[in-house]
């Protein structure tokens, strides 16, 4: 399996009619990582949430080796760890250590392994001395990172962040980065902060009105000026581009 | 509103000595043992006074045994008994019988005196229990507890979700506020409550909307209609001897006492 992400033809009309998707083609490399980048109402999170057959739409997807269909769906929510943007739908147990058992517990693992990985993704993410407190005690970063290890704890193959670096502290939002850029797994971002997408994802796909309009290397789209005006997307000003590495992954 | 609901949250947490033994007993045992207390003491008449004054020793030894200090039980327990008392304290003066005194323009009975007393002791004892609950068990411990002791799951779920969430919606109420005051909102008639009328009816549609955000989180990690524990709750000896020790002080007293 080298194609971590196939979707063909991708369509979803939300019942208000609004189109979100149209007839949108991408392909994701296993171990990949791509940016998705785009206007607000662009279908970057209506895109993620069709990764997970959270939505459903027209046209072929196949994500980790499933073909999305009704009796994929649980394997297929197994293999995509979705982070949403407001870490507070995300975390919604009593404690961390509980939110973070929640999906290897669904999956049917036994207790002993759950408790390994719930060790294994709090440490991962540096919460190990969290594990009892309430998701409503921790600074906004925490309740990041502790997002990101209720879905590492399922092992997933691909990792999707719906605006990882929103309402996060400069500190907090370097502290993500390399936390994200040491997990080597496939994974897609969608996000508005483009020096994030810079030193993250060695690949962009801007979206527009459900299209994809570019593809590329991230450093080559954010240096086209004019790509980023048609599309009401700019760089901060005084960020260079060029003076950004991309972190491969570990 | 905010400050006040933070307020209000602040006594939702644990008092006392964590590490006590009372603190460590099983939620289901604490349950099961102050549950009693108060069903006992509810259906318990005034002429068996022994039993509520026992009711009683049983929470102040429990208060006692987990360093819940005096002020921390009053903090939380005066929101309910101020919405009980108050009204109870009328009842000497419509409830006639017996003996009869006049306080200036008013006329105390004796009847009522009665109902009063029981009343209050009822409601001391019932507040005093589901004080103690909360003060030694923390609150996702008591779903835990009633859940194990196999109240609807659904009903469970609602509570611990709306406890969870609880504390967003105030951060939420806390900024509307701020908002409002920073655009010199200050209430002047009652006709200006149309306004925060208008801001409930937001706060409401943003938790509605967040409840299906929330939802779709829950499917994105293979929720389906369970919520799975990681660590199972155990019974130790120390659990039924607290249990046992409640029933065997308070039931035969009660029992031995008739019906009301």
């Amino acid at each position: 399996m080298t194609c971590a992400i196939r979707a063909t033809g991708l369509t979803y009309r939300y019942p208000n009619g609004h189109l979100a998707l149209d007839a949108l083609d991408l392909h994701v490399r296993r171990g990949e990582r791509v940016a998705l980048l785009g206007p607000n109402g662009a279908g970057k999170t209506t895109l993620l949430l069709q990764l997970n057959a959270i939505l459903r739409g027209g046209g072929t997807l196949e994500v980790a080796g499933l073909e999305v269909a009704d009796d994929s769906v649980r394997e297929l929510r197994a293999r995509v760890g979705f982070v949403f943007q407001d870490p507070d739908d995300q975390l919604f147990m009593p404690t961390v250590q509980e939110d973070v058992a929640f999906g290897p517990l669904n999956l049917g693992l036994p207790r002993d392994e759950v408790r390994r990985r719930v060790a294994d993704a709090l440490g991962a993410v540096r919460m190990d001395d969290c594990a009892t407190r309430a998701p409503h005690q921790l600074s906004m970063g925490q309740r990041r990172r502790v997002a990101i290890a209720t879905v590492l704890s399922m092992d997933p193959h691909v990792l999707v962040l719906d605006e990882p670096s929103a309402n996060l502290d400069p500190r907090s939002r370097a502290e993500l980065i390399d936390l994200l850029a040491g997990l080597d797994r496939t994974m897609v971002v969608a996000t508005h902060d483009l020096p994030l997408a810079a030193e993250l994802c060695p690949r962009a796909v801007v979206l527009d009105a459900g299209r994809v309009v570019a593809d590329g290397a991230t450093a080559q789209l954010l240096a086209d000026d004019a790509l980023l005006a048609a599309h009401d997307l700019a760089v901060p000003h005084g960020f260079d581009v060029a003076r950004i590495t991309c972190r491969a992954a570990a | 509103m905010g400050a006040l609901c933070s307020h209000a949250l602040d006594l939702t947490g644990v008092a006392g000595d964590p590490a006590s033994r009372v603190h460590r007993l099983d939620p289901r045992a604490k349950l099961l043992g102050l549950l009693s207390v108060t069903v006992i003491a509810v259906s318990t008449p005034l002429r068996l006074w022994p039993v509520l004054a026992a009711g009683m020793l049983v929470l102040v030894v429990v208060a006692a045994a987990a360093r819940v200090p005096a002020k921390d039980v009053w903090r939380r327990a005066r929101g309910p008994l101020v919405l009980v008392l108050p009204v109870a304290a009328f009842v000497p003066l419509v409830r006639t019988g017996g003996s009869a005194w006049a306080v200036g323009p008013l006329t105390v009975h004796e009847a009522g005196l009665a109902v009063l007393a029981a009343v209050a002791a009822k409601t001391l004892i019932g507040v005093g229990a589901a004080v103690l609950l909360t003060a030694t068990t923390p609150f996702h411990d008591v779903l835990r507890g009633l859940e194990a002791l196999r109240a609807p799951r659904l009903l469970v779920l609602v509570a611990g979700l709306m406890f969870r969430y609880l504390f967003v919606v105030v951060e939420e109420a806390d900024r509307m506020r701020t908002a409002m005051a920073a655009r010199a909102y200050r209430p002047r008639s009652v006709l200006h409550s149309r306004t925060l009328g208008r801001l409930a009816a937001v706060l409401f549609l943003r938790s509605y909307e967040r409840g299906e955000r929330v939802h779709l989180a829950m499917l994105a990690r293979g929720y389906r209609g369970g919520m799975p524990r990681l660590e199972p709750l155990t019974l130790h000896r120390a659990d039924a001897l607290f249990v046992g020790a409640v029933v065997v002080l308070l039931l035969p007293a009660r029992v031995l006492g008739g019906l009301p």
